[in-house]
């Protein structure tokens, strides 16, 4: 936590809890313990414990001052003549609280395990039963295919799949060195580096196929940066406007610009991986979406009309229902 | 001098906890040292105090000054209020608790700051997972743990929900609750909650409904059933070969008819007819409804409606 600007309201729990902590041992407790569990600088430390014991100075009633704290040795000692119990959990709190414990709790965990207990204690606190009310999957480590790359990013080999490119349509063979999997808005991600295209690339999980970990070595040593999906810059604009019933799209996928408008709805500037991607969103706002402006790499104002005839002709060719 | 802001809100908290009567701004004033001597300026950093200590979870109760004449209201902070319940954690469960927190992260960083309350440690940045942000998350979780219905407008239409149960799957957050305006159980999407007027989300009073224990169907994530209110029908669809591997992976094996070079045909139960025709379209031309006849005619409708606006346009 050290660096940062830290917000005034973490800085607060974090100092209450350092005192109820310390108060907590009769005979103080060393101050690189404190330090380490709280991720301070000592000299950060020292500066909020200071500030904590000029609460209520000012007062002419000694007994308006909540903390005595002193550092004594290399230990750190505290009493608390208020604030001695902790605040209750704001709904977000104990929400993400719920939400990251049943996150890692398998369908068929061990009741017993510290978790489990803890997650039953937790709703306790909030008055509810978790297992009835709060259900996180975020299949931990990816499925099979999670498992098989952590597999071959632990023994730095190289990995070749068949992947299905959503955005541009395309199936196509892939050479990677694998880097990191990592879980971004519920689904698992693959960064590495595309051995034949030079690049690091980022590819979805789910669309990965015939995942084979071969015998050859990864040699590109791994970049620090984390994966992510990100559009190339230069990736080709269209302006849509959006009537109130398509807002999710501005939830879903990211937008470069976004505006209200004044007859209701929303205008949007997404950043586009290719016309097929596009295409599918269009034909299913339908009416619900209407192109304002749009790269001519991507196609042209007619672009729902042209997709639309496309899929149609499909059905206009064959016999009909079968 | 300029105080330390978070001096200044602990000397308010400090002032205001477990004090017999409300006090008034003026008081809290006279008793904080840091605040502003301009009366305007006192005001406006009073107001910013009262609601980041709200947004903590402090709770500041407004009420009359006793003795006041005419009653002027004040301010106070009940320990029964403010206090957290002693979850009685066994350190093996902080720990475990501090795991998960670090593990998977959660928006605005709340996970971290209610483990500060129950008295973990600081949980390291960089999870592995994190969970999206919804904006209308917490209210359905007040909605469900305090028993308060939710107001707001789902297909376009006004719904009334006794919310019983949030579900994190595939990337998104489902609520499940009784749809009073239906009269039955239902599973929504929280990003496709729209914008009324105001609020996406209207919190009824608290107790405003009886917890029930689990109830309704469980979450069926898939577009064609989900939030689905006619009778299930059943939709065979043909997919190109190139796609199958993909579609195969979001389907239960008895749902496949035939795979080979022909392509992948599957059977489906469709409840929601717009929410098949919006999936069978993201496949583009790679995907075609074979039967009913109804659901092609559906999809085919659809298209052929967006060719003629597309004609009238230019």
């Amino acid at each position: 936590m050290s660096g940062g600007r830290i917000p005034a309201g973490v800085r607060l729990q974090r100092l209450l809890s350092v005192l109820q902590w310390v108060a907590s041992h009769e005979d103080g407790v060393e101050i690189d313990a404190v330090c380490q569990r709280f991720d301070l600088r000592q000299d950060e430390l020292v500066k909020e414990l200071e500030m904590a014991t000029m609460i209520g100075g000012d007062s002419r009633h000694y007994d308006e001052m909540p903390f005595v704290a002193y550092i004594e040795g290399q230990r750190v000692n505290a009493m608390l003549l208020s604030f001695k119990r902790p605040l209750r959990l704001t709904p977000a709190e104990g929400l993400a609280l719920l939400a990251s414990a049943d996150a890692l709790l398998g369908e068929d965990h061990d009741p017993d395990a510290p978790l489990a207990r803890a997650l039953v204690k937790l709703g306790d606190l909030l008055g509810i039963k978790p297992e009835e009310t709060v259900e996180v999957d975020l299949d931990p480590d990816g499925g099979q295919t999670g498992r098989e790359l952590a597999d071959a990013i632990q023994r730095r080999r190289r990995v070749r799949f068949t992947y299905w490119s959503y955005g541009r349509d395309e199936v196509t063979q892939r050479l990677v060195e694998p880097w990191q999997t990592r879980a971004d808005v519920g689904s698992w991600y693959l960064s590495g580096f595309d051995v034949d295209r030079g690049e690091v690339r980022t590819f979805r999980l789910d669309r990965i196929d015939a995942l084979v970990v071969t015998d050859e070595p990864a040699v590109v040593e791994p970049d620090a940066t984390p994966a992510q999906v990100s559009f190339p810059e230069n990736s080709p604009l269209v302006v849509l406007d959006l009537s109130d019933s398509a807002r999710w799209v501005v939830d879903t996928y990211p937008v470069v610009d976004l505006e209200p408008r004044p007859q209701g709805g929303l205008r949007v500037t997404m950043a586009v991986m290719g016309s097929p991607w596009l295409e599918r969103l269009l034909l299913r706002l339908g009416p619900a979406a209407t192109i304002v402006d749009i790269d001519p790499r991507l196609g042209s104002q007619h672009l729902t009309a042209s997709a639309a005839r496309r899929v149609l002709a499909r059905y206009e060719a064959s016999s009909g229902p079968r | 001098m300029t105080l330390d802001k978070v001096e200044r809100l602990l000397s308010v908290m400090n002032v205001l906890l477990d004090v017999p009567g409300a006090l008034t701004g003026q008081t809290i004033r006279s008793r904080v040292p840091g605040y502003p001597d301009d009366d305007a300026s006192f005001k406006r950093q009073f107001e910013r105090d009262k609601n980041e200590l709200r947004d903590m979870g402090v709770p500041l109760l407004v009420e009359p000054v006793p003795g006041s004449d005419p009653p002027v209201l004040g301010y106070r902070i009940r320990a029964r209020d403010y206090e957290l319940k002693d979850p009685g954690l066994e350190p093996d469960e902080l720990e475990a608790l501090n795991m998960a927190a670090a593990a998977v992260g959660s928006d605005g960083g709340h996970g971290r700051l209610g483990l500060f309350k129950l008295g973990g440690a600081a949980v390291p940045t960089g999870a592995s997972a994190e969970l999206p942000a919804d904006p209308d998350l917490v209210a359905a979780f007040r909605g469900v743990a305090e028993l308060r219905t939710l107001a707001f407008r789902y297909h376009d239409q006004d719904r009334l929900v006794e919310p019983q149960r949030l579900e994190f799957s595939r990337g998104h957050w489902y609520l499940g609750g009784l749809d009073r305006t239906r009269g039955e159980h239902r599973w929504f999407r929280m990003s496709r909650i729209q914008t009324g007027t105001g609020a996406r989300i209207a919190l009824g009073d608290p107790g405003s409904f009886e917890r029930t224990g689990p109830v309704g169907t469980p979450l069926q994530l898939d577009p064609w059933r989900i939030a689905g209110d006619d009778e299930p029908t059943t939709a065979t669809v043909w997919f190109d070969p190139q796609v199958a591997v993909s579609v195969r992976s979001g389907l239960p094996e008895s749902m496949v008819i035939s795979d080979d070079e022909e392509g992948l045909v599957v059977a489906m139960e469709v409840a929601n007819p717009d929410g098949f025709v919006s999936w069978v379209l993201s496949y583009l031309d790679r995907a075609e409804v074979l039967a009913p006849v109804e659901l092609r005619s559906k999809v085919v409708d659809w298209l052929t409606g967006l060719v003629d606006t597309g004609l009238e346009a230019s």
